[in-house]
């Protein structure tokens, strides 16, 4: 899988980073940032995860 | 999603039921409101109509679409849940105010509230509680825990962010009491209003006089100073910060303190393995869900749960009911402190989702821990059903917590 983010739509609640510090990261103020594009086959269940419960619905999860 | 069903007509008779039979669950009427719809019609202290969503998915959903639920409370339908609470609608802070205003707004101090920026603070946390905890060991039992302790955590950390006197803690509480009493008269909330108001005008002059390296400097430097927000609105962003991180994190620290206290196996364990305390916190946020209710305006005709909302009605998510929702929790009335995936929403959902939500994690993080550590004896004074709670406000907890060792 892929992961693509919207900064537009981010309100950069953290959501993310405290499921999933190894994928997710936030820039000084505070929009998120992609680490890892691809997760692996052990990180895809938290970054699922993570997409589901983002307040705005900023992460994307795509299938390859 | 159930089909659709017409609302009942006996339930514009029902009363918003403030009342708790248990000072943890939400109001018993509201379980037994939900199980015949999530979406179901309630009236108002005014007499006024309004809509509750008690579904975890439906409350979910009214607080992520900003655009068919505003939370302008001039938008027609807005609900009201107090005279005092009415007498105070002009204010114009963040939680109240839709985009575009409110991204601006919120964009301008979400940088301070990063995971990493909460977590470069965690030391000076814990020697807030340090400090704190030593003095209340200085104390003779008993004592009121909220004032000696679960107000003074946040209230120190809040005025150390914002670069503020921690000698006008006791003026912000003052203010913030009067603010936030249901049962106040107009005129004592729009005096505390304009105190606070006033006092945040200051601090914004000051700091356009005198740079300073603090929350408030840094935002007046970079967004205030280059003309991106007014003066005002600057100032109006201080405020909510200290509203927000004053009243929430208090009864948050109170409750589960209460919880905790009746439940020494489960927290003889939690301080065994404290890897643990995060997952815990989070099952306890869930289900003490202190912050109860957030509301919205509806702005065009929309379905929800089932039911049909007209434009200009309005609704009420109910949280700490959403929290218990049975379609999305297993057993919502248990505390499970190892509850998996714990996808509640006590911090509300969609833009105006907690901006100090990692700020109030790490916060009960570094107090639980602590609290128990240096009073492994302590005990409730006063039954928690003995108790006086904050009836009609917004966040749930105890006036005064009194305790001993």
């Amino acid at each position: 899988v892929r992961v693509t983010v919207d900064t537009e739509v981010c309100i950069g609640s953290g959501n993310c980073v405290r499921l999933a510090d190894e994928v997710f990261d936030q820039d000084d103020a505070g929009l998120v940032v992609v680490l890892i594009e691809k997760p692996s086959a052990e990180q895809e269940a938290v970054v699922r995860t993570a997409a589901e419960t983002c307040p705005t619905g900023a992460i994307t999860i795509v299938d390859d | 999603m159930r089909g659709g069903r017409t609302p009942d007509v006996t339930a514009e008779h029902r009363a918003y039921p403030y009342r708790r039979a248990c000072p943890y669950d939400p109001p018993p009427d509201l379980a037994r409101w939900h199980a015949e719809s999530s979406v179901s019609r309630i009236t108002l202290w005014n007499g006024r109509p309004t809509w509750i969503a008690t579904g975890l998915d439906e409350a979910r959903t009214v607080l992520r679409d900003h655009r068919v639920f505003s939370s302008n409370p001039k938008a027609p339908g807005y609900p009201s849940l107090s005279a005092a609470d009415e007498a105070s609608k002009e204010s114009g802070l963040l939680p109240v105010t839709d985009p575009p205003l409110h991204d601006r707004l919120r964009r301008a101090v979400q940088g301070e509230f990063t995971v990493r920026r909460v977590n470069e603070k965690r030391v000076q946390t814990e020697e807030i509680v340090r400090v704190l905890l030593d003095r209340l060991a200085d104390e003779r039992p008993p004592v009121d825990l909220v004032r000696s302790f679960a107000a003074e955590v946040p209230a120190r950390f809040t005025c150390r962010l914002l670069g503020v006197p921690l000698d006008d803690a006791q003026f912000f509480a003052d203010c913030l009491s009067d603010r936030f009493d249901a049962s106040a008269q107009h005129s004592s909330v729009h005096a505390a209003d304009d105190r606070l108001a006033a006092y945040f005008d200051d601090v914004v002059q000051q700091r356009l006089g005198e740079p300073r390296d603090d929350l408030s400097g840094r935002l007046v430097r970079d967004h205030v100073a280059n003309g991106e927000l007014s003066e005002c609105q600057a100032a109006a962003l201080l405020h909510v910060l200290l509203i927000g991180g004053f009243d929430t994190t208090r009864n948050m620290i109170a409750m589960g303190t209460i919880l905790l206290l009746e439940l020494p196996d489960e927290l003889a364990r939690l301080q065994r393995e404290p890897s643990r305390w995060p997952g815990a916190i989070e099952e306890m946020l869930r289900y003490l869900s202190v912050v109860q209710y957030e509301r919205r305006a509806v702005t065009e005709d929309v379905e929800l749960g089932g039911q049909s909302l007209k434009a200009g009605d309005g609704v009420l998510t109910v949280l700490h009911a959403a929290n218990r929702d049975p379609r999305s929790f297993e057993h919502p009335d248990e505390l499970d402190l190892d509850r998996p995936a714990n996808n509640h929403v006590v911090f509300g959902s969609g833009i105006h989702q907690c901006l100090g939500q990692p700020l109030a994690r790490m916060m009960l993080q570094v107090t639980y821990p602590r609290l128990f550590a240096r009073f492994p004896s302590l005990r409730l004074v006063t039954p928690k059903e003995e108790l006086r709670y904050h009836e009609g406000r917004t966040i749930w907890g105890p006036k005064e917590l009194p305790v001993a060792w």
